[in-house]
């Protein structure tokens, strides 16, 4: 974590509550994007996010390490992004959300190339890709060893490469 | 260019973020729901509460309502805790019925409950992940299953005399149950399992130098594909069990339906034997497949116990067929009978654990059957039963524990135990005569503070017999180890207490002493004569350091454990071990020394890794490194043996788009490194 972010995260930590809107402001639109993967619309990814600040808010105390701010904000918004899909009925499939909000999105390509990895690569891929976690890290934030990580976003990102032509 | 790959594929993810989202919006949301207090954070105080009242209390808790074993059918009321509610009970029937009608019925119904809650039948939690299915065999002589006499104690031998220590041999929970890994010699040969390509390596090591003798593609049954994921060496065979899929990827109906960490969409485990008495060509002897993920097996003498778990799909158009598990063996499906399937009446969950027996040594041999529906996260077996542990998520972690019992053919379901909480992984289980000790992490959902730790301890029928709870609140158990009547459990959230309790009474065990060192154990391992081993994260007060160490424990005076000796592994980059996932890479040597894998993650963006595998000895209360053994590479170490004086390790490489096994050899005298090969897919015809 770079040195100003993490004052940021101590200050945040002991109650300061405009350094805990810079840290939010600082993660929010990976954030979006990353709880965007697995609700699979902006509805749900918003409520996610919306109910993980706050949840992270109200028990920011118990945070040990400012450090792990980052770690700790993305296993928390992981978890509630599964919970809201235990409570859905259709679940798997990217629902189109109406024109307006196309770019809350992302585009059909990439909702299509997404939906080819199965949920566990997709969180490691996303949590890689958009939250820059290294594997030890996403280790910890998934319960599963770096190297199953370092397998899994391998071949997440080959595939990604084959279905977008990168 | 992976980085360029990956800033492209950032690029596409680009997206407009939402108003409700914008910093300020948060932060008057946040203004409107809570309200900041501006005292000094009061959780941590707990942290320093005086530790030995704590435990006395607990242990005079445990005492007093000990004899008080209340329990509701076969689910066991947690005894006096800090929290309002008592445990769930359930109806806690399980039968077996006579014939398939009932079970049948039990399924239709819960799939109406399943349409009525229009609820998808995935149960979230975070059971223990095992990724690493290793196999490497050997040939094991000891005890047979339910031979009441010799009761090994747990983990409590090491350089046991009757085990030839020329060679390596797995390191198991249970020295007389044999476990499966991909590295296993006899001696003179090593056999390599390369899971990525499905290919078994066999070579010869005489004289210190490798010769790749041969290299078998492992072909399953009933035209499935999969991964081979671990093996055993027993009696000039080479058993194998890998994940199998039917061949359409896109079936429905051979999807996993559980949301757990399973690794792919599985539907088959599969059981390839294989006959490597002529080392340049092993032949097929026998194959068989059964229902469901893999989980785990064992073997004890020559019998093969393989655990597989099977979601049956509720949305199936042929519910009354799919609900029996099934195996198949040459060709022919065969339904698990009805009386060998234990039906908890009281849940909803659609998932089986299948267990099943084959007598490897008898020609042509049949495999048998049982089931419980009710799943497994966890197997610990010892030479008198297995058990097998299921996490369910009910507000709060519960695992359920089921109990079987081996017979003549197999093995039998006994009964099933129920404690709050969940195990980190096999360790946490020790059988102690008839009684099982379950150590277990209660976690709030979804949150990781408000944690408590407890000792169980279950009778022969699985109902509640002694128990030391509330130890270390606020923390989690991080890994466990019973030596005789000994448990020693690690929690961790600052710094490491390692707790000693005895069990010596199972309706009285006693915490004894706790000891706090800065870091935490992912894997103890007992040294003999009160000396135990710690590995894991090394710290300093205020939490982990990104290095690891190896810590000498004396436990001989269990109210004072005491830390001998700790062995630092600081590198230039993020050091961690693999050995907290998966206990085979300990590779036990003679003479009072052990060798423990370590991985270096660097702080430069790449995927090139470093593994050492750091040789230490125990000697007049000091643990000193002797050597290191280094390769490099990509994917990850997959283990290591020795043969006389020389240590093979084995590392899953990626070259050229071609997944390898480099095998390395170092010399244990002069700690050179002698050769290295690698062994391609393009290397067998």
């Amino acid at each position: 974590m770079k040195r100003d972010m993490k004052n940021t995260a101590e200050a945040a930590i002991s109650g300061n509550r405009e350094a805990f809107g810079l840290l939010y402001e600082a993660y929010a639109m990976d954030m979006y994007r990353f709880a965007l993967s697995i609700c699979r619309n902006t509805y749900d990814a918003q409520d996610a996010v919306h109910e993980t600040v706050l949840s992270v808010f109200k028990s920011i105390r118990s945070v040990n390490a400012p450090e792990k701010f980052k770690q700790y904000l993305f296993s928390s918004l992981s978890n509630t992004c599964k919970r809201k899909l235990s409570h859905k009925n259709e679940v798997y499939e990217f629902t189109d959300t109406g024109a307006n909000d196309a770019e809350l999105e992302f585009s059909i390509p990439v909702r299509e190339a997404l939906d080819t990895l199965d949920e566990v690569s997709r969180e490691i891929l996303m949590l890689s890709v958009v939250g820059g976690f290294k594997s030890h890290e996403i280790g910890k934030i998934m319960s599963i060893p770096p190297a199953t990580v370092r397998t899994r976003r391998k071949r997440a990102l080959e595939k990604m490469r084959k279905e977008l032509s990168l | 260019m992976k980085r360029n790959l990956e800033n492209q594929l950032n690029e596409k993810l680009q997206v407009k973020l939402p108003d409700s989202l914008s910093r300020d919006n948060i932060l008057k949301e946040l203004h409107e729901e809570t309200e900041l207090k501006t005292v000094p954070s009061a959780p941590k105080t707990h942290r320093h509460f005086n530790a030995k009242r704590y435990i006395a209390l607990a242990a005079s808790l445990a005492i007093v309502f000990g004899a008080v074993g209340v329990y509701f059918g076969m689910s066991i009321e947690r005894e006096k805790s800090g929290k309002a509610e008592p445990s769930v009970s359930e109806s806690a029937d399980i039968v077996q019925y006579q014939g398939y009608d009932e079970i049948y019925k039990k399924f239709n119904a819960m799939r109406k409950e399943y349409k009525k809650n229009n609820l998808s039948n995935g149960w979230f939690g975070n059971g223990t992940v095992d990724d690493a299915k290793y196999a490497t065999d050997e040939m094991v002589d000891s005890a047979k299953p339910g031979n009441a006499e010799n009761e090994a104690e747990s983990g409590s031998i090491i350089n046991n005399a009757t085990e030839d220590k020329r060679y390596g041999t797995t390191n198991r929970q249970e020295l007389d149950v044999d476990e499966s890994d991909i590295i296993k010699t006899d001696g003179r040969y090593l056999y390599v399992l390369n899971t990525r390509t499905n290919l078994l390596h066999i070579i010869d090591c005489a004289e210190g130098k490798m010769t790749p003798v041969s290299s078998t593609t492992v072909s399953y049954s009933e035209n499935l594909n999969g991964e081979s994921s671990e093996m055993f060496l027993n009696n000039g065979k080479i058993i194998i069990v890998g994940m199998l899929h039917t061949a359409d990827d896109n079936n429905e109906n051979s999807k996993c339906y559980r949301y757990d960490m399973c690794d792919y969409y599985y539907s088959y485990t599969g059981v390839s034997i294989y006959d490597v008495t002529d080392k340049a060509a092993p032949k097929q002897v026998n194959s068989y497949v059964q229902e469901g993920n893999y989980n785990s097996c064992r073997m004890i003498n020559s019998k093969l116990y393989c655990v597989s778990t099977h979601s049956v799909n509720l949305e199936s158009d042929n519910l009354d067929n799919d609900c029996i598990p099934h195996i198949i063996n040459d060709g022919k499906k065969s339904l698990v009978p009805a009386d060998c399937i234990s039906v908890m009446t009281g849940s909803d969950d659609p998932t089986y654990a299948i267990i099943t027996t084959l007598d490897t040594a008898s020609e042509n041999a049949e495999p048998s059957c049982e089931a419980v529906l009710g799943s497994c996260d966890n197997m610990y077996a010892t030479s008198k039963n297995i058990y097998l542990t299921q996490l369910m998520w009910n507000n709060n972690a519960e695992t359920k524990i089921h109990k079987f019992e081996y017979t003549e053919t197999g093995v039998r379901y006994k009964a099933t135990g129920k404690v709050d909480g969940r195990v980190v992984n096999q360790f946490a289980m020790g059988a102690q005569g008839d009684f099982l000790r379950v150590a277990v992490t209660d976690v709030a959902k979804g949150q990781t503070s408000d944690t408590t730790n407890a000792l169980f301890i279950l009778d022969n029928d699985m109902k509640l017999a002694g128990s030391v709870q509330n130890l270390a609140d606020g923390e989690q158990i991080r890994s466990v180890r019973y030596v005789g009547n000994m448990a020693y459990i690690v929690t961790f959230l600052q710094t490491d207490p390692l707790f000693t309790i005895d069990t010596t009474d199972p309706y009285k065990p006693e915490a004894l002493g706790e000891l706090k060192v800065t870091g935490f154990s992912e894997y103890m391992h007992p040294m003999g004569d009160g000396l135990l081993i710690g590995i894991g994260p090394d710290g300093t007060e205020s939490g982990t350091t990104g290095n690891q160490k190896v810590s000498l424990f004396d436990v001989s005076d269990p109210k004072n454990p005491k830390e001998l000796s700790k062995a630092t592994v600081a590198d230039k980059g993020y050091t961690y071990s693999e050995l907290g996932y998966n206990h085979k890479l300990f590779i036990e040597l003679p003479d009072n020394r052990f060798a423990v894998p370590f991985s270096i993650e660097s702080y430069l963006y790449n995927y090139d890794n470093i593994f050492r595998y750091i040789v230490y000895e125990v000697k007049d209360n000091t643990v000193t490194e002797l050597a290191r053994y280094t390769v490099t590479g990509d994917d990850r170490i997959a283990g290591a043996t020795y043969i006389e004086n020389i240590f093979y390790v084995v590392n899953y490489d990626y070259i050229g788009h071609e997944y390898t096994v480099n095998i390395t050899s170092f010399d244990m005298e002069t700690n050179e490194q002698l050769e290295s090969i690698t062994l391609r897919e393009k290397n067998h015809d």
